[in-house]
């Protein structure tokens, strides 16, 4: 166990720098975002989920929805490094000749399931493959990574209680709980909470955990993976915007920002010691 | 009943028996086209409630497993409640999702303004990918369904509920190809239309024909897009006549006239659409009759029309 959280938080490292790297680059880019998901993602992609790099399009691969796609960035250090596509072309991000990537995912790149964008979709969208799944009796898993803030469109509720009614077990949302949105923190904006009695409420299964925490995440998947249930489930993960950069993380006024030139030294010293707080 | 509609579910149905990626995704939106299929193959039907939203992104995800969604959903809700969904998960993936609605234009008098369905042209043709189908008459339901199953791209088919017959008896597939037909030929002038304006224009042209001794073309264009220069092939230098129960912006009419002004062709056009003006129609009503009065939309604003398009 010890060695795979290891192995993980190599990845998590490797994946944040890597998203800085393209963020500074480019002067644009959802590092605050990206980073509160790094966990959940690297956990999913390395650990959690039947997918092929050389096969990315295999019938019964687990999905991925990235509803949240602002965040989509933290994807593709994670999808260069595991082969689906090659690590040169990462270099495209966000330049006019880049043949993937726009801000957001596209089909064309391989290993995304979903061309995200805008908030309060990807549920509903996780849920109609969930259904065809289960009408084609085949057990892969679709997971959806939704955003906190994506939980006040009200289309994210209607998904919500249609997977219910249609006891869609094979669907794991995860809610990235960073408690803050674009203007304002949730708590101050529109009140979210209680988020697992209204997911209860309307008939799932509800875990929470710290979504930087690879120990608790993995737990959790495991415990996702071999539950018996009718219910769809949701993973609640208590998470930092901005985690591991100490200027950017748990501020305001950070959303789909970069760091500034004179910023960035002091970025990547901050990852440095992150780094090192988990050797 | 309507037999435009109900022609295409059939055949959907049908196909759907032996063909499993066919799935029809309801928003609390069925008829009693769906009766039968739904006590046979309830698990090929995918009621979400009055959840337009959500209807298009089930399709959407079960687009993407492989399936063959088919969304019918309250017009025009189904459009305008969820155009992010149709933008962002069928057109810009586009994926080979059909979004169906029953009620275009005054097709529904009697649900008031809330539920017209006016605009839904301008809208649609707006999406990235999409492809819309407005037919006329039963063989271009029969159509409809052949390029629900065959798509690979989002398709848009807007039904109308009143008409029946086939317009023309004899028509094959091929006919389909550029996204309009001609129901008749003529030099003196061309009356392009779509959907149920096609039955209700014919003996209107012919009486003209026959009062003033000349011949009028008479087009049926069924789909943006559509060939629009063989079109103006068809056409020629005549004066060209839009008729549609639509608002003139991103109507069909408008879309021909553009190409007639970029492509600095001689033609006069001229569009006959529903103008709100400001008057969004307030009056709750069965009649009909009464919205072509206040819209100046009835037979007599038609032949009028028509007979000034005539006059060179």
């Amino acid at each position: 166990m010890e060695e795979k959280i290891s192995y993980l938080r190599n990845k998590v490292n490797m994946s944040k720098h890597k998203v800085l790297d393209l963020c500074v680059k480019a002067g644009m880019g959802h590092v605050s975002s990206a980073y509160s998901c790094a966990e959940i993602l690297c956990v999913l992609y390395y650990s959690v989920m039947n997918i092929r790099p050389d096969e990315p399009d295999y019938e019964n691969r687990d999905r991925f929805i990235m509803s949240k796609n602002h965040a989509s960035i933290m994807q593709y250090p994670i999808l260069a490094d595991m082969g689906f596509i090659k690590p040169e072309e990462l270099d495209d991000f966000l330049s006019p000749e880049g043949s993937m990537f726009g801000s957001h995912s596209k089909l064309a790149i391989p290993g995304v399931d979903f061309a995200g964008g805008s908030l309060g979709l990807g549920i509903g969208v996780a849920a109609g493959i969930a259904y065809a799944a289960k009408s084609d009796k085949k057990d892969y898993k679709i997971y959806c990574l939704l955003g906190d803030g994506e939980l006040y469109e009200g289309s994210v509720w209607e998904s919500v209680m249609f997977a219910s009614h249609n006891n869609l077990s094979n669907l794991v949302a995860i809610v990235d709980r960073n408690k803050l949105a674009i203007t304002d923190y949730t708590e101050n904006m529109l009140r979210l909470e209680s988020i697992i009695e209204k997911w209860k409420a309307f008939g799932w299964e509800v875990i929470s955990c710290n979504g930087h925490d690879i120990r608790q995440l993995l737990d959790v998947f495991e415990r996702a993976e071999n539950r018996k249930s009718d219910t769809p489930l949701v993973i609640i993960a208590d998470t930092e915007k901005g985690k591991g950069i100490d200027f950017i993380e748990g501020k305001l006024n950070w959303h789909g920002a970069a760091p500034k030139k004179e910023q960035v030294e002091s970025a990547y010293n901050s990852l440095e010691k992150e780094v090192k707080s988990y050797e | 009943m309507n037999e435009a509609r109900d022609t295409y579910f059939k055949l959907l149905q049908k196909k759907a028996e032996t063909d499993n990626r066919i799935m029809f995704v309801l928003a609390d939106c069925a008829g009693f086209v769906f009766e039968e299929f739904r006590k046979k193959y309830p698990d090929k039907i995918v009621n979400v409630g009055i959840a337009e939203q959500n209807a298009i992104a089930v399709a959407c995800g079960l687009s993407l497993a492989g399936k063959i969604p088919i969304v019918y959903g309250h017009s025009p809700f189904i459009l305008t409640r969820t155009l992010d969904q149709i933008k962002s998960a069928i057109g810009i993936m586009n994926l080979p999702v059909s979004i169906v609605v029953n009620g275009v234009g005054f097709s529904q008098p009697w649900f008031g303004p809330t539920h017209f369905n006016m605009d839904d042209i301008s809208l649609m043709s707006s999406v990235a990918n999409m492809k819309i189908i407005t037919p006329s008459d039963m063989s271009l339901s029969e159509f409809a369904a052949h390029l629900t199953i065959m798509a690979e791209s989002p398709l848009y088919l807007r039904f109308d509920g009143r008409y029946s017959a086939n317009i023309l008896s004899s028509v094959s597939k091929s006919d389909f190809s550029d996204g309009f037909r001609i129901i008749k030929k003529g030099t003196s002038a061309a009356v392009i239309s779509h959907g149920n304006c096609v039955s209700r224009i014919i003996p209107l042209v012919e009486k003209i024909e026959k009062e003033k001794g000349i011949e009028i073309a008479v087009i049926d264009v069924f789909s943006v897009p559509y060939n629009d220069g063989k079109l103006y092939e068809a056409i020629g230098d005549s004066p060209v006549l839009a008729i549609e129960e639509h608002i003139e912006n991103g109507s069909i009419g408008q879309m021909f006239a553009t190409y007639i002004k970029v492509n600095n062709k001689p033609n006069k056009v001229k569009l006959m659409n529903i103008d709100y003006n400001g008057r969004y129609p307030a009056c709750v009503s069965a009649d009909i009759n009464w919205f072509y009065k206040s819209y100046k939309f009835t037979d007599n604003d038609i032949i009028s029309n028509i007979k000034q398009m005539t006059e060179r």
